[in-house]
Formats: structure tokens, C-alpha cells, sequence
């Protein structure tokens, strides 16, 4: 089971987020200030803090921090 | 020894604005200019084609170095977008530019990384057959590819031509190389229908994961350190790229060099038109050339000041 707490610290580390007090994880990462560029470097942050890989599909789908949330428990 | 003697630069007078394309797009200013980083591109002119590039590259050197056109020994193009497929470039370049018929002429067809790999096939070239003097030149016009409804990548590319010099008594010798090629990735950057097609998150996925391997792996067969490296010349696929390498390999970002702004992503040429500056200038001492993309392919070496 991946907390969300992990997640939210690899997006802090990552550095695409100003100020994480105000990052809602039910947010898109759009709203919450993130271009697509920064979320490829964010999903490329995941990808390697927890060993896994997302395919085109998962990324596409994707669009929040509780959809990443599931969709890296359906995956694990 | 042979090495890099002079470099001239060849970039279309015509420019495309990205600013002209944020509503269209619905991109905010912001993106382009801290993200994408190019807010013009260069663009041929439609009566222009690859090999009326290269040429005039090549008429620059020849002018710029003063080398006699018939000394010119060997005359090497890197691109994969040329005039047509057959014949090769390189060819109708030597025929236009009255070289001598003792000229060696061949293409190579690289994208991105093909400059790293170009001088150091010529380097080879001219050292094993015992010739003089080399020229290299990149163009790749992808204006000739580019879907402009494509935001992946009308935004990035333009179009740019440089001649490179390889003789003796250089200015700096680039050693060490270090190569490879993903080949199964070789689906994230194509050309289909005469239109290119990228997929961004593999390719940026690609060149932050390996390029700071590749890089890490050539200090160590240079025996350098990275405090021993002066700058950094990357491909400049975007800002965005150029930047998060230098955050991932942990180098200052006073020693990177970015000129994007202006032309565009201009692929194999973007590495020799930063490599100008230093040569003319010849304060760097060991700088570090990084070329990635198309392929997936990836090139690197140490390009060092010889002499003082």
C-alpha cells in the first residue's frame, strides 16, 4: 500500500510545487501549478523513488494526486 | 594531432515566433519562456534545401579559416532530412562548392547526437588515411518535417547549419568518447509520412536518465572530475532538459551553456553553435559536449584547449 505521504514527499523533492501547504491532492496537477513539463519530471521522480514504470495509458489517465495514489496500488 | 581548427555557423535570417502561437495553443508565456526557452525559431527559406545549407556553412569556413578550397581532403554531412535519398549530401555539396574530385564525401545519418559522433569518425577518418584536413557539417532543416499543428513539436525546433574544420595545430581536441543506443525506444522520435512524430515523456525520460550516466561514465575514462570541467555543452532539446540535467548531475548552472531563445532545437547543429563561442573565445579549458535524441542515441566526449 503506497501512502499518499510518500507520494507528496517525492512531489516536494522533486521541487514543481511552490508551497506544498497549499497542494490539494484532489486537485489536478494542473491547478495546483504544475505545467506538463514539470509532471513528466514529477511522474520521472516516481518512477524511480518507488521502482516502478508508468505506461503511456497510466499517464494519460492520470491526473491528480489521489488518481496517482490508486493507480500505484493497482499496480504494486 | 588533429582536432577542431575553426567552426562557422550558418543560421537562416527568418524567424517564427512561438509567442504568436500561446492562444492557439493555450500556453501561458511563462511555459515557453522559462520551459520550452525558445521564443523564435530560424527557418529556411522555402526556395533553400539542405544541401544550399551546408554549402553555405562551408562557404563561411572556407572564407572565416582561409583554407584552400582544394586542400579541403575529406567532407563529411551529418543529417536525415537531405535533399532527396539518393545522392548523398555531402556530394552535392562537394559539387557546388568546386572541391577538389580527390575529396572523400559521405553522409552519416544521425539526429541529435550526431555531432559527437561525426568529429570523432573524421577525426578517425583523416588520422588512419593519413589526410589533412576534414570538414563536418550538420544540417538538418526539420522545418522540411514539422507538423505545425503538432505543439510537441512545432514549438522547438529550427533550422541551423554549421561547418566544422578538423586539421592540425587545432585549437581543441575532443577524446574520450563515449557512445550508445537504445534501440528500442527508437518509436518516441520518427519521422512517418514525411511528418515527425515525438513522444515527449519518453524522450525527456530517456535523455535525464542516461545522459548523466553517460556523463558520470565519461569523466571517469577521462579521468576527470566534474570540478575539472569548465563547461557543459548539451544538446539543447528545450530549457526544460538542458536544466534538469544539470540539476540531476549536480553541476553549477553557471557552466552550462543554453542558447536556445532565438533559433530553436536545431539538432545535430545545436552543439557546434555553442562550441563556436568557446572556441573563438578560448577561455574553457575542458568542456564537456553531449549529444542525445533520435535513435534513441546518445554520444559524449571532452573537448580540450590545446596549448595555452
Amino acid at each position: 500500500m503506497v501512502e499518499m505521504k510518500a507520494i507528496l514527499e517525492v512531489i516536494k523533492n522533486a521541487d514543481v510545487v511552490d508551497d506544498m501547504n497549499d497542494f490539494d491532492v484532489s486537485k489536478s496537477f494542473k491547478e495546483n501549478g504544475i505545467d506538463s513539463l514539470d509532471a513528466m519530471g514529477m511522474f520521472l521522480s516516481i518512477e524511480e523513488a518507488f521502482g516502478i514504470k508508468f505506461s503511456e495509458e497510466d499517464y494519460e489517465k492520470v491526473h491528480t494526486a489521489i488518481d496517482l495514489q490508486v493507480m500505484m496500488n493497482n499496480l504494486k | 594531432m588533429q582536432g577542431i581548427k575553426d567552426i562557422a555557423v550558418y543560421i537562416p535570417e527568418k524567424r517564427n515566433s512561438n509567442r504568436d502561437l500561446l492562444a492557439r495553443f493555450e500556453l501561458e508565456e511563462s511555459f515557453l519562456v522559462e520551459k520550452i526557452g525558445v521564443l523564435e525559431r530560424a527557418i529556411k527559406d522555402e526556395s533553400e534545401d539542405t544541401s544550399d545549407m551546408a554549402l553555405e556553412a562551408l562557404e563561411r569556413l572556407i572564407v572565416q579559416s582561409g583554407i584552400a578550397r582544394e586542400s579541403i581532403d575529406v567532407l563529411v554531412v551529418i543529417t536525415q532530412n537531405p535533399d532527396s535519398n539518393i545522392p548523398h549530401v555531402s556530394a552535392l555539396v562537394q559539387g557546388k562548392a568546386n572541391l577538389s574530385n580527390d575529396c572523400a564525401a559521405f553522409d552519416l545519418s544521425l539526429g541529435c547526437s550526431g555531432y559527437v559522433y561525426g568529429v570523432s569518425v573524421l577525426q578517425s577518418f583523416l588520422a588512419s588515411n593519413g589526410l589533412s584536413n576534414g570538414v563536418l557539417i550538420t544540417c538538418d532543416p526539420y522545418s522540411k518535417i514539422i507538423n505545425l499543428n503538432d505543439k510537441n513539436t512545432v514549438l522547438l525546433f529550427g533550422d541551423a547549419a554549421t561547418a566544422t574544420l578538423i586539421s592540425h595545430e587545432p585549437k581543441y581536441v575532443c577524446e574520450s568518447f563515449v557512445f550508445g543506443t537504445q534501440g528500442d525506444l527508437t518509436g518516441a522520435l520518427v519521422c512517418n509520412n514525411n511528418q515527425l512524430h515525438m513522444n515527449g515523456r519518453e524522450v525527456f525520460n530517456f535523455a535525464a536518465v542516461k545522459v548523466p550516466q553517460t556523463i558520470q561514465k565519461l569523466l571517469q575514462k577521462a579521468n576527470l572530475e566534474k570540478a575539472d570541467i569548465d563547461a557543459y555543452i548539451f544538446h539543447q532539446g528545450s530549457r526544460y532538459i538542458v536544466e534538469t540535467l544539470a540539476k540531476r548531475l549536480g553541476i553549477e548552472i553557471a557552466k552550462v551553456r543554453i542558447d536556445i531563445e532565438s533559433t530553436g532545437n536545431t539538432v545535430s547543429s545545436s552543439i557546434p553553435i555553442l562550441l563556436k563561442q568557446e572556441i573563438d573565445s578560448r577561455v574553457s579549458k575542458n568542456i564537456v559536449l553531449s549529444g542525445f535524441g533520435v535513435g534513441l542515441s546518445w554520444a559524449s566526449c571532452i573537448c580540450k584547449k590545446v596549448g595555452e
